[in-house]
């Protein structure tokens, strides 16, 4: 990730913006990524502190320098370093600094203390060569290390990582964020929820109107109280999550500067042509699909189709749903339980009980032991245990329960 | 609206209390808290978590305490020796301060002693917050002998968590959120450090109804000192150094040596400072100005010019830290003083690792773990080795009894750091008399550094 002090922003009006690319700034730094990243490959065995020397000699015209300091710190990011694990460099610096001082203490006049003798006496007892014994003296500094492996990556496409990695060193100094995001299917938003569940963040939803998505306000529980960059680092972190909607844009109160000034931030971005969808979990699918025949025959008066709806209780969970079946002009919908944990199940009772806004039904795997009549029969909704493959008829009729 | 009866209920979550069970408005809400629609309750700092339970204890409001999560001490101290009197004060007023309370006292006075008393005192699970990964490793050595059972530390590469931990600021700021409700008494060590605005939060976050802070110079540069009381408590006991010197600190003389650079490095110096005070003169900074630091540092980065005049600057401060004929001097006083304990300073880690490599004595810098200098610091005490050079991080608060010899190779003109190096010789002991070295470049910009920071009544 990148720091702060590597983003290439500036200040208008109260507002924190990003640099655009201009004129041939952005060809120059796709040559400078290209290079750095053939000399890391190229640096594979040799210490971090050559590689770091190695990156210095590249020409960098002073107005790109922040550029050209940003893809060197991605480029460090992407090597695997290690140490030599043969010889442990803190026993050896004790060793030799401990005959050292002997050697100093006995040395009858200043000129008879003998730095090469103590070495070599040292590195004899190690089964090691002077020059070698010096070398791995402190062989485990960080700038001492050795790349053992770079994670490869096309130039263009590192230009285009320090893009993003900019707006997230924007938010490690953000005090709050809101977002308004659009998904076309429930995997986004519950890799969303996941990820701010995950890193331990609070969230107020609020549906767009005409379908349009979501606005989430996202801060930390101590935002109440205060506000803090406390929860930035978490920001940042929940950015991927942000981005890989299909549709979003950023607001961030960022407090910038060494003098910590409160600035607006905003950003905007949304799936790219090409960019792969994110797929419906393989048994909604199939569902889907079964579900689909069926009603094209006329078996069935309940049709299908994604859902892309949040439901959030505060105070309780999320829920959201893979689907939505209609008939009538009632609307039921259906969340596959089939890859959580049992924990996930007592979650979503609670969350009925609590009151959820729409009738739900379930589809719970028999492999996680619940039994259907946990949910009692008086609230909208029902759970489906199924073995396998989610069974129509036994959905068909949670479906008509759910809205009796 | 009207009272409820549900069960109120507190809980700790992520460095703050939850108070569950009451509505918005209710009267019975205690002062501070507020209520959070994330996630329906009320939300309050953890800091807050004392007067909470004492107003629902004071309006009798029956409540379930699911945030605290700290154990009592079954052991206090195993080492009990008589407290010098004024340690005895310092505890007794904090006591009396109804344990929340800061302790000024000079260095070398015996502040992390008043700690153990107070721990002692309390016999609840504590916390002990400090500057470095140096004083982390004191404390633990301190705490395991003064009440002879396992302590945890939770910072420099390590998370172990148990009724004695100890931390640094920057794991404390880090990690409070989820060791917050795990500790009872919390002591802040050099606790000027505290009210800084991140630190701040690593107290705040803290359900901790007992805190002590510690520091000989609760004094800070941008005045938030006045935050401590908030953070910790008011000052309870306060005793300057002109009140105790003589009955507890070490004697000690100061040496300045000056040395000259070679005619090589003379005319390396003169060039590169050429260099730098050319772009400093043709781009109107003033250096000695507030600002003048960072605006040469911005204007360097904007042209070939300024980055050769950054790398000047750079060059011929390194001409005078590291003068050929200091490290001649170092060698010198290595020899001489082979048979004591010393700790050299350095301004940068890279002159401190010259001078570990070529005279084959220990460094300590902030990539130095915790158990190696934990090493290091014995070896010195039990004589295995007779020196080991620092950059800054051994500057603050870490003991070293034994030491009685600072060599100042380079060091920056902060009045503080110097007399915080010259403290770390001066741990009284019998028969000790310490010296204070200071090497100085003549003719260079580091000869007024040097005045800039003897500007103490310690260097008479």
């Amino acid at each position: 990730m990148l720091t702060a002090d590597l983003v290439r922003a500036y200040r208008r009006q109260g507002e924190l913006r990003i640099r655009a690319w201009k004129g041939e700034a952005r060809p120059n730094a796709e040559r400078i990524a290209r290079r750095y990243v053939t000399i890391a490959a190229a640096h594979v065995g040799k210490t971090r502190g050559e590689l770091k020397e190695a990156l210095d000699d590249v020409p960098v015209p002073s107005r790109e320098r922040k550029v050209g300091d940003g893809l060197r710190k991605l480029i460090l990011d992407r090597c695997e370093v290690g140490v030599d694990a043969e010889h442990d460099p803190a026993a050896l610096r004790k060793a030799v600094f401990e005959a050292a001082a002997q050697a100093r203490r006995e040395a009858p006049h200043l000129g008879a203390f003998d730095r090469d003798a103590v070495l070599t006496g040292v590195a004899a007892s190690h089964g090691l060569a002077p020059d070698e014994l010096e070398r791995l003296l402190y062989a485990d500094l960080k700038q001492n290390h050795r790349i053992e492996g770079f994670d490869a990556i096309e130039g263009e496409a590192l230009v285009d990582l320090y893009d993003e990695s900019q707006v997230q060193a924007v938010l490690l100094r953000a005090e709050k964020v809101v977002v308004q995001v659009a998904c076309k299917t429930a995997a986004t938003y519950r890799y969303l929820f996941r990820k701010l569940k995950f890193l331990r963040l609070l969230h107020r939803i609020e549906p767009l109107p005409d379908d349009g998505g979501y606005r989430i306000e996202i801060d930390g529980p101590f935002s109440v109280i205060s506000s803090s960059t406390k929860y930035g680092l978490q920001l940042a972190l929940a950015f991927p999550a942000i981005r890989a909607c299909d549709a979003w844009s950023l607001e961030a109160e960022v407090r910038w500067g060494k003098a910590r000034d409160r600035l607006r931030f905003q950003a905007v971005g949304g799936r790219k042509e090409g960019e792969r969808e994110a797929a419906l979990p393989d048994d909604v699918q199939k569902l889907l699909e079964k579900h689909a025949e069926r009603f094209d025959k006329g078996s069935t008066s309940w049709s299908v189709a994604p859902a892309n709806k949040i439901l959030s209780l505060p105070g309780v969970g999320v829920c959201v749903p893979d689907l939505v079946f209609t008939k009538d002009g009632a609307e039921v919908y259906l969340e596959a339980l089939g890859y959580w944990s049992r924990d996930a199940v007592w979650k979503r009772v609670e969350l009925v009980e609590a009151g959820l806004p729409v009738p739900m039904v379930f589809a719970v795997p028999s492999r996680l032991r619940v039994s259907e009549e946990v949910l009692p029969e008086d609230l909208p909704a029902a759970l489906v245990v199924y073995k396998g493959v989610i069974p129509v008829g036994k959905l068909e009729a949670a479906l008509e329960s759910a809205t009796s | 609206m009207g009272i409820s009866h549900q069960v109120v209920r507190l809980a700790f979550s992520n460095g703050t209390i939850e108070v569950h069970g009451l509505p918005e408005g209710d009267p019975r809400v205690p002062a501070g808290c507020r209520w959070d629609a994330r996630s329906a309750c009320h939300r309050a700092a953890a800091q807050d978590y004392a007067d909470i339970v004492m107003s629902f204890v004071r309006g009798e409001v029956p409540y379930e305490d699911e945030a605290r999560d700290y154990p009592d001490l079954a052991e206090g101290l195993r080492v009990r020796r008589e407290p010098r009197p004024y340690q005895r004060d310092a505890i007794a007023a904090w006591r009396k301060a109804r344990g929340r309370g800061v302790v000024v006292l000079p260095t070398g006075a015996g502040k992390s002693y008043v700690a153990m008393m107070a721990i002692d005192d309390r016999r609840r699970s504590a916390l002990v917050v400090a500057p470095t990964l140096d004083l982390v490793r004191q404390w633990y050595d301190n705490l395991r002998t003064a009440f002879g059972q396992d302590v945890g530390i939770v910072g420099g590469g390590e998370h172990r968590v148990l009724p004695l931990t100890v931390t640094t600021y920057d794991s404390a700021y880090v990690h409070m959120e989820h060791l917050g409700n795990r500790f009872g008494l919390v002591v802040f060590d050099e606790a000027h450090h505290l009210p800084g605005e991140t630190y701040a939060l690593a107290s705040r976050l803290c359900l901790a109804p007992f805190r002590l802070g510690l520091t000989a110079t609760p004094e800070r540069a941008d005045g938030r000192e006045s935050l401590l009381e908030e953070l910790i408590g008011p000052t309870v006991f306060r005793q300057e150094i002109v009140e105790m010197s003589g009955d507890y600190l070490a004697d000690y003389e100061t040496v300045r040596i000056a040395v000259d650079l070679s005619p090589e490095e003379r005319a390396r110096y003169d060039e590169a400072r050429a260099t730098y005070r050319g772009f400093v003169v043709s781009q109107g900074i003033r250096m000695g100005s507030k600002t003048g630091w960072s605006d040469f540092i911005m204007r360097s980065t904007f042209s070939e010019e300024g980055r050769r005049a950054f790398a000047a600057y750079r060059e011929h401060r390194q001409l005078a830290f590291a003068a050929s004929a200091k490290m001649d001097t170092v060698q010198q006083l290595l020899y001489d003083h082979r048979d004591d304990r010393a700790i050299l300073f350095t301004q940068d880690n890279a002159t401190a690792f010259d001078i570990s490599r070529r005279f084959l004595i220990p460094s300590i810098t902030h990539q130095t773990k915790v158990t190696e200098r934990s090493e290091i610091l014995a070896g010195l005490a039990e004589g295995a080795i007779r020196a080991v050079v620092t950059s800054k991080v051994l500057n603050e608060g870490v003991d070293v009894p034994d030491a009685n010899i600072a060599v100042i190779v380079s060091g920056s003109g902060s009045v503080r750091e110097h007399v915080q190096r010259l403290g770390r010789v001066l741990r009284k002991k019998e028969g000790k008399r310490a010296i204070l070295y200071e090497l100085v470049t003549r003719e260079t910009s580091e000869a007024f550094t040097s005045e800039r920071r003897r500007d103490h009544v310690a260097y008479r």
